[in-house]
């Protein structure tokens, strides 16, 4: 018996664990598949693919009840306790590169990268095995979108050939050592000698500074070139999204947090306005499992917590009605939708973007954290 | 300023007839040039089944029909080896379907020569197992799968090796006729605007569904009646050969094995248009539902794109069957000069892929007439370059997969290929993953004389095509294209945004639970992790 | 019942999201490996209802199943790449070296029966020289020791007479190598009143899939289910104390045999610790532990993070008095069943275990505890840590009382 059980370790679901656990809960993650981390950037952005502010978010995600700075704040917290100190606030929108060159607005982002100014001298450095980011797009594009800057563009060989395309992660892993890294600063060196250009004030690279040793790499770059490296992430997989899903992973199992992988959750059992139990299904065994709360982090069409049929939306896990958003239309005392699985119109271009994931996944806890305190305190949280 | 040139015959349309046309005319030493508006095999040429038809499902109704795809079936598996797959076809009825079109389907078979085998339903499952297991009975025919884009770019290639004209990206923008004559074709080029005057003594209008538009154009009325076929592409190869239905042709009733997917359809919906390639949600439904009959895993099965095409269907009087299917497939060769006191402007439209070639011989024979050629007709005999190649490509440091793709492939590119694979770093690496596409049969089939396209690319090397329908190999292939300058940022760019969203019109109708969960990833990378602006929205 | 039909081993859910490569233990090591997404569902949809492809780097595959766990498209990932492993051996022959490391069962009954001189020429360093020359098994890897007094000399009991009734697979591992777990688990379910019986049972067949022997691995597959499915009808329960084991039953047999009695057998299959806490559940454990104050690390091997059933061990242990255990929050060993002892895998083998091994030495417990033997030969090679499975720390805990 579990005090919360959450379904889903994306995002949502996992840092709404850890919270849970880290309040005492003893708790449950009902999991098939590792959520989208895997294809995600890194970044934390208010409304995905948009520029947009606290206002015009809270317009449309709408949060309830609590604090979301609170939410923020714990996140940031959080990501400092495992090592990948985030940086960022509600109040300041900045601008990063991506890893076609392009500028975004996001608000929360990690250690290896970093807002780019308006104006300054660029270096966007590529390699010669990593197919999924070529220096003279990402290069291309900035210039385009950042007239007042100088950017020029490099390309260096890792030194090592992958049997199966170099991704960004793969090369991050050679970068953790200390003998690659310094290959690649004298093979960048010697390429640069034979430029006059003016030294770079920020220099770009793809997601790939450093797997578990990403405080050396980025350490060692801005040593070699005397300025500020920051990551472009683009194509998945982005290696911060990957340090960061594996930190808070590791974080969650040290917790004690019970995983329940490779398992589908196909129905629940509902008494009077409780979920009871959740049917969970590994293959052709299914078993009951029970919980005093339940957070449902399933995620919405691209999570495939929601189904897009020619008859509406359908809600894949639990099963319950939902209306055209995709919303549960009577959603249960103890039930807590959150992340994507609150509905479409909590998603731009298939995501949260995070900054929800963070806030909804935090005021689920808060809620559930209240209820164990001192019974049913609904009214006290507002919401 | 207009620039000029001077040939013998334009032939307006870059489809299979045209490309036909054009090999055949250049094989005759006739001096050629083809028009076409956008890029090789865009319109009903590719928009189809790629069926290599035996003739067996025009036996009943329709004997020459049947008559000249066997005979034509014979003489491509011979000339065009390198777009078949030898698959053979399967004709099977399923319970409800009528029996005496069973008993006049095999006389007629018999009549017009078409060799069937009757294979016991077990044989049929074991060979098939995606068949309806309540088949009733099943006839073995020399059905093949064709592709049409290879088909298409193959024979324009070898035309232009021999020293055909080609004009990619031109659309014509008038006819001239002077004294009962066509006189010259003027063409405007789609990127530069440049305008470009060809004198010519012959005007072939092969413009499939745009035929009549073209005719209007020299001032020659006609009535085409354009007929809208919906298909669509299965995620995986579901059958090792062709599967039709033992039935009077009628809708969902072929699959046909498409390299690594199969192709379903279709369906006959008439047309204003003749670029209408809407995809209608419920016109798919009811297809799917009806395919169930013959393969009942296809309501499960994933699809990753439909896709429609409008097969231009000549009267002389347009008619008013709904369906289309009333009207003959056959070919409509129409001299203009007989017909409308045009000299030098001919008419090529309808039949069927699989007759191609002898369409065009037929209007070759009467453009030569016309120019006293004396040269005959050689394209029956003539092979076009195989694809499959011999080469040893062992020695790259090619994954299997990607190995064999480029071994059965790029016959017909081989020498650019292995250049690209001695000299780029990025040669070996696999830009799209699905359909085995590496950067060296990229760079071996980079158009050389238009902006950088992705579509040009997908129809030559199947980037793009596959599971993922470009979420991950579009953005590889621009940035590379930059990378390697054959793009500008700007090219590249405007190249993605197309790409996407060509690709996710054929995704989004589909109510498939994957694919549209893919589209959502597409969406998810290009415009929040790329940061690409999404169309009709500010991003800043 | 729900039979799994033609798209058993369905890849069309895969997006392409890499996922899978990204997350592989063994990719996450070398280049040299083509990853699960490409061997596994990218080659299957390549070679559907054409020519089949043969890629050498499938050898690297280790069948973990880390890939079914991250798949956010529930693509059986691992089920794919080992039929590539099949299609492999079949085109290229199995080395004798693979041979004997994917007959445990036939090794073990021989070595058992000259254990003391297999194992001692197993610890013998030019001994090995030579198993490495000619046998490909690396000189520098420790090999399980082998008991003369096997399980199966130990234990011979094949009914059970109480009111819940345990048939019990014991697996190659706690037969030869280990059979004091045997021991262990008999005791504790003595400790709450079950009778334990050992069906006739063999190899479970997950070492002849590592190494692409599909067909013989399936032989077994389907005499273990004729053999355990007749004690499940008689209202026994199956339970198993090795993971790997446990979760070829629960999922291998159902891919790879694809039957209705293999399905009826996996809904009855448990893991040891899964079968305390479900009697836990039904208030029918016997939870009188004596104390054992002792901090221990729990290693989970991948074939017990593939059950999807929580962490039923430190579920377990958790209840001893004193006893204070944590997850090391470790990734995959690197020893993978046979592929650690393979020469030209061996430092593939060790690279993976270097995180292993961080975990261990940064949580710094007094032992390690986990189920799998195969995990505890790379724990006992890598770490100073004593290792023990938690059926023995829990028979202790019984008799320490």
């Amino acid at each position: 018996m579990y005090n919360t059980a959450v379904i889903g370790q994306g995002l949502t679901g996992l840092f709404a664990a850890i919270l849970s656990a880290e309040k005492g809960g003893k708790t449950a993650v009902i999991s098939n598949g590792a959520g989208k981390w895997l294809q995600s950037s890194g970044l934390f952005d208010f409304t995905p693919g948009f520029a947009g502010d606290y206002d015009s978010w809270s317009k449309q995600f709408g949060p309830a009840g609590s604090d979301p700075k609170k939410a923020v704040d714990a996140f940031l917290q959080l990501t400092k306790e495992v090592g990948y100190p985030y940086a960022g606030s509600f109040e300041q929108t900045v601008s990063v590169v991506t890893g076609s060159g392009h500028l975004k607005q996001t608000q929360l982002y990690p250690p290896t990268m970093r807002p780019i100014p308006d104006k300054g001298n660029f270096l966007v450095v590529g390699f010669e095995e990593v197919i999924d980011f070529q220096p003279a797009q990402a290069a291309g594009n900035l210039q385009r979108e950042c007239p007042g800057c100088n950017v020029s563009e490099l390309k260096v060989s890792l030194g090592e050939r992958s049997s199966r395309g170099m991704s960004q992660t793969d090369a991050a892993r050679l970068l953790d050592r200390n003998g690659v890294r310094q290959a690649v600063i004298a093979s960048l060196k010697a390429a640069l000698k034979d430029r006059d250009a003016e030294a770079p004030d920020v220099v770009v690279f793809p997601a790939l500074l450093g797997m578990k040793n990403w405080a050396e790499a980025v350490n060692d770059f801005e040593e070699a070139f005397g300025c500020a490296v920051t990551e472009a992430p683009g194509l998945p997989p982005n290696a911060g999204a990957l340090r960061l899903y594996q930190l808070l992973k590791k974080r969650a199992v040290r917790l004690g947090v019970r995983f329940y992988e490779n398992t589908a959750v196909n129905g629940a059992k509902i008494q009077g306005n409780r979920v009871g139990s959740l049917g969970i299904e590994q293959g052709v065994r299914r078993q009951n499992l029970q919980a005093e709360h339940f957070i449902a982090a399933t995620g919405g069409i691209l999570g495939s917590g929601l189904i897009d049929t020619l008859d509406g939306f359908e809600e894949t896990a639990l099963q319950l009605e939902v209306d055209a958003n995709g919303t549960i239309i009577e959603v249960p005392e103890n039930l807590y939708p959150v992340g994507a699985a609150a509905g479409i119109d909590k998603t731009r271009c298939g995501i949260t973007g995070g900054i929800y994931s963070l806030v909804s996944g935090y005021d689920a806890v808060d809620q559930i954290t209240a209820k164990r305190k001192g019974g049913d305190s609904r009214a006290l949280t507002g919401a | 300023m207009t620039a000029r040139f001077e040939t013998d015959v334009v032939i307006i349309g870059g489809g299979v007839t045209g490309a036909g046309v054009v090999r055949d005319l250049t094989l005759r030493g006739v001096r050629a040039i083809l028009v076409e508006q956008q890029d090789v095999v865009h319109g009903t040429s590719s928009r189809n089944h790629g069926l290599l038809h035996s003739g067996g499902r025009y036996a009943v109704r329709d004997e020459n029909a049947a008559i000249e795809s066997y005979r034509e079936n014979l003489i491509l598996k011979e000339t065009v080896p390198g777009s078949i797959e030898q698959t053979g076809g399967l004709f099977v009825k399923v319970p409800g379907d009528d029996d005496d079109y069973v008993r006049q389907w095999l006389k007629s078979c018999e009549k017009v020569g078409i060799p069937t085998e009757e294979v016991s339903v077990k044989q049929a499952l074991k060979e098939e197992p995606y068949l309806n297991r309540d088949a009733e009975a099943v006839f073995r025919v020399p059905d093949g799968a064709v592709d049409p884009f290879t088909l298409t770019a193959d024979v324009i290639a070898d035309a232009a090796d021999r020293g055909g004209g080609l004009l990619r990206y031109h659309e014509v923008t008038s006819i001239s006729r002077q004294n009962g004559q066509v006189e010259s074709v003027t063409v405007q080029d789609r990127f530069t605007g440049e305008l470009k005057q060809i004198e010519t003594s012959i005007v072939i209008n092969a413009a499939g569904p745009w035929a009549a538009h073209v005719a209007r154009m020299a001032d020659v009325p006609m009535e085409l009646i354009n007929n809208k076929g919906t298909l669509t592409v299965l995620n995986q190869r579901i059958n090792r050969q062709v599967i039709n239905r033992l039935r009077m042709p009628g809708d969902a009733d072929i699959f046909v094995p498409a390299h690594n997917v199969t192709i379903f359809g279709t369906t006959g919906v008439n047309v204003d248009r003749p670029d209408d390639t809407s995809l209608d949600r419920d016109e798919i439904r009811e297809m799917i539902q009806e395919g169930a009959a013959l393969v009942p895993e296809v309501e499960n099965i994933r699809m990753i794109r439909a896709f429609s095409g409008s097969r231009p269907l000549y009267q002389e009087k347009a008619d008013s069957d709904a369906s289309g299917r009333g009207v003959t497939r056959g070919m409509a060769l129409l001299d203009h000069e007989k017909r409308d006191g045009l000299g030098g402007f001919i008419t090529i439209s309808g039949g069927k892929l699989t007759t191609f070639r002898y369409m065009a011989e037929k209007t070759a024979d009467l453009a030569a007439e016309k120019l006293g050629v004396q040269a005959g007709c050689t394209t029956d005999r003539e092979p076009v370059p195989h694809r499959v190649t011999d080469r040893d490509f062992s020695k790259w440091d090619l994954s299997p997969a990607a190995q064999k793709k480029v071994q059965y492939w790029a016959g017909t590119n081989v020498e650019r290929l292995e250049k690209s694979l001695h000299e780029s770093v990025n040669a070996s690496e696999v830009i799209c993953e699905c359909e085995q596409v590496t950067w060296a049969e990229l760079e071996a089939a980079f158009p050389e004389d238009r902006p950088f396209h992705l579509g040009d690319l997908r129809r030559r090397t199947r980037l793009g095509m596959g599971t993922c329908q470009g979420t991950f190999c579009h953005q590889r292939a621009a940035a590379l294209a930059v990378e390697n300058g054959y793009a500008t940022n700007q090219e590249a760019e405007a190249a993605l945004v197309n790409a996407l969203e060509t690709r996710k019109k054929g995704m989004t109708p589909l109510g498939d639970e994957q694919t549209r969960r893919q589209t959502e990833m597409m969406d998810a990378i290009y415009c929040v992790s790329l940061g690409m602006q999404k169309e009709g929205e500010s991003n800043v | 019942m729900h039979l799994q039909g033609l798209n058993d081993l369905d890849y069309n859910s895969c997006l392409k999201c890499n996922a899978c490569t990204v997350s592989c233990p063994v990719s996450n090591v070398t280049l040299d490996f083509g990853g699960p997404k490409h061997l596994g569902p990218e080659l299957a949809r390549l070679t559907e209802q054409q020519e089949p492809i043969d890629d050498k780097r499938i050898e690297l595959c280790t069948l973990c199943g880390t890939c079914d766990a991250v798949c956010p498209e529930g693509v059986p990932v691992s089920s794919l790449t080992a039929n590539v492993k099949a299609l492999h051996a079949e085109e290229n022959g199995t080395k004798f070296r693979d041979f004997v490391l994917s007959h445990a069962e036939y090794v073990g009954k021989i070595a058992s029966a000259f254990a003391p001189a297999t194992n001692l020429t197993m610890k013998i360093k030019p001994a090995r020289k030579v198993m490495q020359w000619v046998m490909g098994m690396h000189a520098d890897r420790q090999f399980p020791v082998y008991r003369f007094n096997n399980f199966k000399r130990r234990y011979t009991k094949k009914t059970a007479e109480t009111k819940r009734k345990v048939a019990y697979f014991t697996g190659c591992y706690a037969t030869y190598n280990q059979p004091d777990i045997g021991d262990a688990f008999v005791n504790v379910m003595k400790h709450n009143g079950i009778d334990v019986a050992v069906p006739k049972q063999k190899c479970c067949g997950v070492p002849m899939f590592a190494n692409g022997r599909m067909k013989e691995g399936k032989k077994n597959a389907a005499y273990n289910v004729d053999s355990l499915l007749a004690y499940v009808r008689d209202g026994y329960d199956v339970v198993v104390t090795c993971s790997s084991c446990s979760l070829s039953f629960k999922k291998e047999y159902l891919h790879y045999l694809n039957s209705a009695e293999a399905e009826e057998l996996a809904q009855h299959v448990y893991d040891a610790n899964e079968y305390l806490r479900f009697l836990k559940e039904k208030d029918e454990l016997n939870e009188d532990f004596g104390a054992i104050g002792q901090r221990a690390g729990y290693f989970s091997p991948c074939h017990m993070k593939g059950q999807g059933i929580g962490n039923p061990a430190m579920d377990m242990l958790e209840l001893i008095p004193g006893y204070e255990i944590r997850d090391l929050a470790a990734d995959c060993c690197g020893q993978c069943g046979t592929f650690g002892f393979k020469e030209e895998k061996y430092p593939y083998s060790m690279k993976m275990g270097e995180s292993m091994k961080e975990a261990v030495n940064e949580l710094d417990a007094e032992i390690t505890v986990t189920e799998c033997g195969m995990c505890k030969t790379q724990l006992d090679q890598l770490t100073e840590k004593k290792t023990m499975h938690p059926i023995e720390v829990l028979a202790k805990a019984y008799e320490t009382v």
